[in-house]
């Protein structure tokens, strides 16, 4: 069996990514792009293809009179050879060929044969003549494909994604059991919960919020995650209003789905089971027109004891009701 | 969520087409510029997971805004700009490599595969199989460090990483769980070089 976590190999990314250095945008990046743009590659590439066709077309046409010659030189000779053994057969070839071109009748009614050498000759030549014309008609050349190769719409895709089977029913028995099943059937639709995380320090970054970092655990594990932060209780914020819109992104279906709020608490839980881990976001009134904002992510396994929050907010409480 | 277009760059890129189609060249560069700016450090940083090469990296870049900029008539919002452009530089990066690779030897080719290992457990603790994990993310080929990276690092969805990659969704479950077998295979690997020293 697979052995391989999916928590150690986010771990590893992780690491690598802290290790790894970000390139920094050149400041001419902009620039040499806007430079790329306004050089109009539409006559030029115009030209290109331009250039292609008639390239196509001058080897279609040296292919065709190639073989047109060949076959012609071929006819002729053959042709002329019959012409001197036989020449009343001759004759009864030509004439059909001179009046109908294209579809001859199987019954071909052979003329009297009343003209004199030289017309024959013309005929036989006539015919010669006559036979790239058919050729040409007939347009067995090979054709060029012209289909435009296939390009994967996001329309497509969509429809695609709703109609594939779940990933549960590859061949791949080690994926199935990496992967939960109930993870895989609504994979098309997953968000993870770590974008309330993202959502709430982009929130606490604009509104100069420092998060404090909690160490419920008591020691440094990187899978268990607590944070508070103090945000202002005002309407310019309205933080509890904006939890409850990004809460309902998610489908109540969604795994660990739990939200519960009142005018004084915003209680929200949800299960990454693509990770193992669950989410935890309290948010709460407390004295001084403040809201105390609590996020704990952690492993499925694991239990976070609740004492480091409460101990925490009381803190909060004790401070603001000595500072009142 | 990705799949959806802002209303801001929705706006702008009617502008730009508009601009485009009735020739006024400078003022469509000039509402693209909002998009060069506001995703270079995004395409750039992905580019650059890819290929190590900064120099290189900047041009392909580069090369995938110019693309997206020529190619916006067949945007047709269904996908964020942001995704459409990272399938862009996705493919530029990866036609790079392609290229490059006629001139290099490939890690598919060294001998270090064992396909016969049992897949028994891995016998390290948890910092060292991390360890050996990060080694051996390295030793990918570009293409599957990025689909590890996109599904596990960045959360994509499925359809958003097969969107970018142009694959079909249950061909890239196929596809993660090689590369998933394949790292335990380089981690073993890794483990039993360890011991032997």
């Amino acid at each position: 069996m697979d052995k391989l976590k999916d928590n150690d190999i986010r771990e590893a990314l992780c690491r690598r990514e802290t290790k790894r250095r970000q390139p920094e945008v050149p400041d001419d990046f902009c620039d040499k792009v806007l430079a790329g743009i306004e050089t109009p590659p539409s006559s030029q590439r115009k030209w290109t293809w331009v250039a292609v066709a008639a390239c196509l077309l001058l080897l279609i046409g040296v292919g065709v009179t190639t073989n047109l010659k060949d076959h012609s030189t071929s006819d002729q000779t053959k042709r002329t050879a019959k012409v001197e053994s036989k020449p009343e057969k001759m004759d009864i070839e030509v004439i059909p060929q001179k009046t109908e071109p294209t579809e001859q009748p199987s019954s071909i009614q052979p003329q009297p044969v009343s003209e004199d050498k030289t017309t024959k000759t013309e005929r036989t030549v006539e015919k010669v003549g006559t036979r790239p014309q058919k050729h040409t008609e007939s347009k067995d050349l090979p054709s060029i494909p012209d289909e435009e190769p296939e390009t994967i719409e996001p329309m497509d895709i969509l429809r695609k994604v709703q109609e594939a089977t779940p990933i549960t029913e590859t061949p791949a028995q080690v994926y199935t059991t990496c992967i939960p099943k109930e993870d895989t059937t609504i994979d098309s639709t997953y968000i993870s919960p770590s974008k309330v995380d993202e959502f709430i320090a982009k929130l606490a970054d604009y509104y100069d919020v420092d998060p404090i970092t909690l160490p419920c655990l008591g020691r440094t594990d990187s899978t268990v995650v607590s944070k508070a932060y103090v945000f202002p209780d005002n309407d310019e914020v309205k933080l509890f209003s904006r939890l409850l819109q990004v809460a309902c992104r998610y489908k109540d279906d969604t795994p660990g789905y739990l939200l519960n709020f009142s005018h004084r608490q915003f209680f929200f839980t949800l299960d990454d089971s693509r990770k193992g881990m669950k989410h935890l976001w309290i948010a709460e009134r407390i004295g001084g027109g403040g809201i105390l904002l609590y996020s704990t992510r952690s492993p499925k396994s694991t239990n976070v004891p609740s004492d480091c929050y409460r101990k925490y907010r009381e803190q909060l409480t004790n401070t603001s009701t000595r500072e009142l | 969520m990705s799949q959806t277009i802002d209303i801001e760059e929705q706006r702008r890129i009617i502008r730009i087409k508009e601009c485009k189609r009735v020739g006024d060249h400078k003022a469509s560069a000039k509402e693209y510029a909002f998009f060069v700016r506001r995703y270079s450090h995004q395409v750039l940083n992905f580019v650059a997971r890819m290929v190590t090469d900064i120099s290189d990296a900047e041009e392909l870049a580069q090369d995938a805004f110019i693309k997206a900029y020529h190619s916006l008539d067949s945007f047709v919002g269904q996908s964020s700009f942001l995704t459409w452009i990272t399938r862009i530089a996705y493919h530029e990066a990866l036609n790079h490599l392609k290229r490059r690779r006629l001139f290099e030897v490939n890690i598919d080719d060294l001998p270090m595969m064992d396909t016969s290992l049992p897949d028994d457990e891995l016998s390290t603790g948890r910092e060292e199989r991390i360890q050996l994990m990060e080694e051996a993310l390295d030793d990918l080929p570009p293409d599957e460090r990025m689909l590890i990276h996109l599904y596990y690092y960045e959360d994509r969805p499925i359809r958003d990483i097969a969107y970018i990659m142009d694959v079909k969704p249950n061909v890239l479950g196929t596809r993660l769980y090689r590369i998933r077998k394949k790292l335990l295979q380089m981690i073993k690997q890794k483990e039993n070089g360890q011991t032997q020293r």
